[in-house]
């Protein structure tokens, strides 16, 4: 009997970089890093925790693909993909019935179609605009003193959504400070951003012709506000991945498991 | 690779051809300048405008404002004339071509010179100013905006085309009847602009000169269809400085002839553009990224070339009747037959003449994606595009893609999202050809 094989995806996001490992079967291990700093340190030490996880060595991976805006400054060689594709591939393993993906990472929404196989049909992807991206979420966390991982449940408190007057995160960040000494609470000024966001989202998925399932991945997906957000903008149920932030770099390494095979 | 392509913002060219073009731009505003020196007529004008060979019959040196703002940002030189235009109020929502033109007009007042430095030495105060309304509302609205800082005579033509809905022998009288009187008072204007009468036999002189050079970069573009594709859409937007800035001259003929000439030794040898052609892309509209004009050999490293494009394009040659004896008639005409080329076949389909277009594209050039360009600052060529990339969608499958940023503002553009928009745009590609 041969030995087992193994595959890894690394994920260089914006915010953090991620690595998983899989073998034939499905996860073995994964490890998940802000990106702060040194791209290449932080990779190479993500990846590094993911085999000590998996209590494997480097040179024991069969292959590797590598994603995320910072692909081209990863520390190894490995084939890179779009983390478009990625995550086509990873949420149609987590969930054969997907056809609509919503991504909200760190730079970038990106929304994309893709086929039963897990390919991409169609994507689209936010503007250069901070409103569509998880950066508002954090400039507004910044402001309330809100923990980033608080944000969601906090929300799902709110009473009366703060609406805002802009779509735009600049502006959006002084009208934040303009409603908090008006007394607003925290819940429901960040139910309002998720809702500012949400309708962005949606607009986005509304030129691509909403297609369920939807499953919702990045950052973004951690944010159980959001999510309930982006549902209600969509009026349509939202699957999220058990680890949403990883779910591009699952794709990854499934890829590169398909590449070798 | 990838590295030295980014310090530039220009593209690696197809054809030999296309590098003679430097030459001819630098020779627009040299010319301009050389006329201003010995009395001659210079005008601002607009690039299909449907005048240009009256221009050429009269002696008056066309001075084209949106090519300049367009060599601005592929000289990366544009900032200081956007800013100058955005502090004298006009809004970052405005055309960029214009707002280039508009602070170039505006810092030259204010210095009394040409600004230092000014790519290409600069544009010359010209002795008039010609707009048109073919295309978009800000080439109508522009030179009147201009006459803020410069005191010469501004005239405004009108360029129509009717609806395609439209019955076309039912409207056809009335329009082509419009366009004449519109060109008729431009030739009044340009009369007493310049003290003489304009000669009906160098008008049609000037559109022979015309025909003959669009019929040869019909032709070029004909020739495109082949596999692997001889000459890139970079090229294009190199090679039209030729048809739209030269129209009516012997020098447009010349070009187009030895263009023709390469390009169809390329196809008779099969030399494409790159040796492994993977896949042939269609650019499906909106004005080009002058900023970024090396993104064509971005793509063309994945084995993706830009094979037509649907903006700049030459118009398909059109047969005016053989009764039209005058030449002003002749251009009214032409107009007319022009602007409709598309409608039957919209009436008949999908309603929409560019979807037509796109389609007839999609077939003969063999296109495996469509690639837009959303430009934040044009409405013409923008607005709508998401419309037309769905209609499209209705009669065709191939993988479609929007980039967003302007024609030359940069800061509405986003490297690093464009290449995440692409990666996953030519995966799409590859996925498609499995």
């Amino acid at each position: 009997m041969s030995d087992p094989k193994y595959y890894a995806g690394l994920d260089m996001g914006s915010v953090s970089i991620k690595a998983v490992i899989v073998d034939e079967r499905g996860l073995v291990a994964s490890g998940l890093i802000p990106s702060g700093g040194n791209y290449k340190t932080v990779a190479q030490k993500v990846m590094d925790n993911a085999l000590t996880q998996a209590g494997l060595s480097f040179d024991r991976l069969s292959g590797l693909v590598i994603t995320g805006l910072g692909a081209a400054g990863a520390p190894f060689a490995g084939r890179q993909v779009s983390d478009i594709s990625c995550q086509a591939r990873g949420c149609s393993l987590l969930f054969p019935s997907a056809r609509t993906i919503i991504d909200i990472g760190g730079q970038f929404t990106k929304v994309a179609k893709i086929t039963p196989e897990g390919r991409i049909a169609d994507f689209l992807m936010s503007e250069k605009c901070a409103t569509g991206s998880g950066r508002f979420l954090q400039v507004i966390a910044r402001i309330l003193s809100v923990p980033l991982d608080e944000i969601g449940p906090l929300s799902l408190q709110s009473e009366k959504p703060v609406e805002f007057s802009t779509n735009c995160a600049v502006f959006a960040e002084s009208e934040t400070i303009s409603r908090i000494a008006e007394g607003a609470r925290p819940a429901d000024i960040l139910a309002g951003v998720h809702r500012a966001m949400a309708a962005k989202v949606a607009m986005l998925v509304k030129r691509l012709k909403l297609t369920p399932d939807v499953v919702l991945t990045g950052g973004g997906g951690e944010d159980s506000g959001l999510a309930l957000a982006v549902g209600e903008a969509l009026k349509t149920e939202i699957l999220v991945p058990d680890h949403p932030r990883l779910s591009a770099a699952f794709g990854a390494a499934c890829l590169a498991r398909e590449n070798h095979s | 690779m990838e590295q030295a392509q980014q310090a530039k913002t220009t593209a690696v060219k197809g054809t030999d051809t296309a590098r003679e073009v430097r030459a001819l731009v630098k020779n627009i505003y040299r010319s301009a300048h050389e006329a201003k020196a010995n009395g001659q007529k210079v005008a601002y004008m607009m690039v299909a405008s449907q005048y240009d060979e009256i221009l050429r019959a009269m002696d008056v040196v066309p001075l084209p404002t949106e090519n300049y703002a367009g060599l601005c940002a592929a000289k990366r030189d544009m900032d200081r004339f956007l800013l100058k235009a955005e502090a004298d109020g006009y809004s970052q929502v405005l055309c960029s071509y214009a707002r280039i033109g508009l602070g170039f007009d505006s810092l030259r007042k204010d210095l009394g010179h040409i600004p230092e430095g000014s790519p290409d030495g600069g544009m010359p105060v010209p002795d008039m100013m010609l707009g048109s309304s073919a295309v978009c509302d800000p080439r109508f609205k522009w030179y009147q905006a201009a006459s803020r800082y410069l005191e010469v005579p501004t005239y405004g033509i009108d360029v129509v085309a009717p609806p395609p809905q439209d019955d076309l022998n039912a409207v056809r009288d009335y329009y082509i009847q419009y366009q004449r009187d519109q060109l008729k008072g431009l030739i009044g204007f340009l009369e007493a602009q310049t003290g003489k009468k304009m000669d009906p036999d160098r008008l049609w002189e000037a559109i022979r000169l015309g025909d003959k050079a669009w019929q040869l970069w019909y032709d070029i573009d004909r020739l495109r269809v082949a596999i692997p594709c001889p000459m890139p859409s970079q090229d294009h937007f190199s090679i039209m400085v030729a048809g739209h800035y030269y129209s009516g001259t012997q020098i447009a003929v010349d070009f187009y002839q030895k263009l023709y000439d390469e390009v169809k030794y390329k196809v008779d040898h099969k030399i494409g553009v790159i040796p492994d052609e993977k896949h042939r892309i269609l650019y499906g509209g909106g004005l080009p990224p002058w900023h970024t004009l090396w993104i064509f050999n971005y793509f063309e490293s994945f084995g993706a070339v830009f094979v037509i494009e649907n903006v700049y394009r030459g118009y398909d040659p059109v047969e005016v009747p053989s009764h039209v004896k005058d030449p002003v008639d002749f251009l009214a005409w032409r107009a007319f037959l022009r602007f409709t080329r598309y409608h039957e076949k919209a009436r008949a389909r999908s309603g929409n003449p560019i979807v037509e277009k796109l389609l007839d594209m999609i077939a003969d050039y063999k296109i495996d994606g469509v690639v837009f360009h959303a430009c934040r600052s044009c409405r013409a060529t923008t607005i709508g595009q998401t419309h037309m990339k769905s209609e499209l969608g209705k009669y065709s499958d191939l993988p479609m893609m929007q980039l967003v940023s302007d024609m030359v503002d940069l800061r509405d553009y986003s490297e690093a999202q464009w290449k995440a928009q692409i990666g996953a745009f030519i995966e799409a590609l590859e996925a498609r050809g499995k």
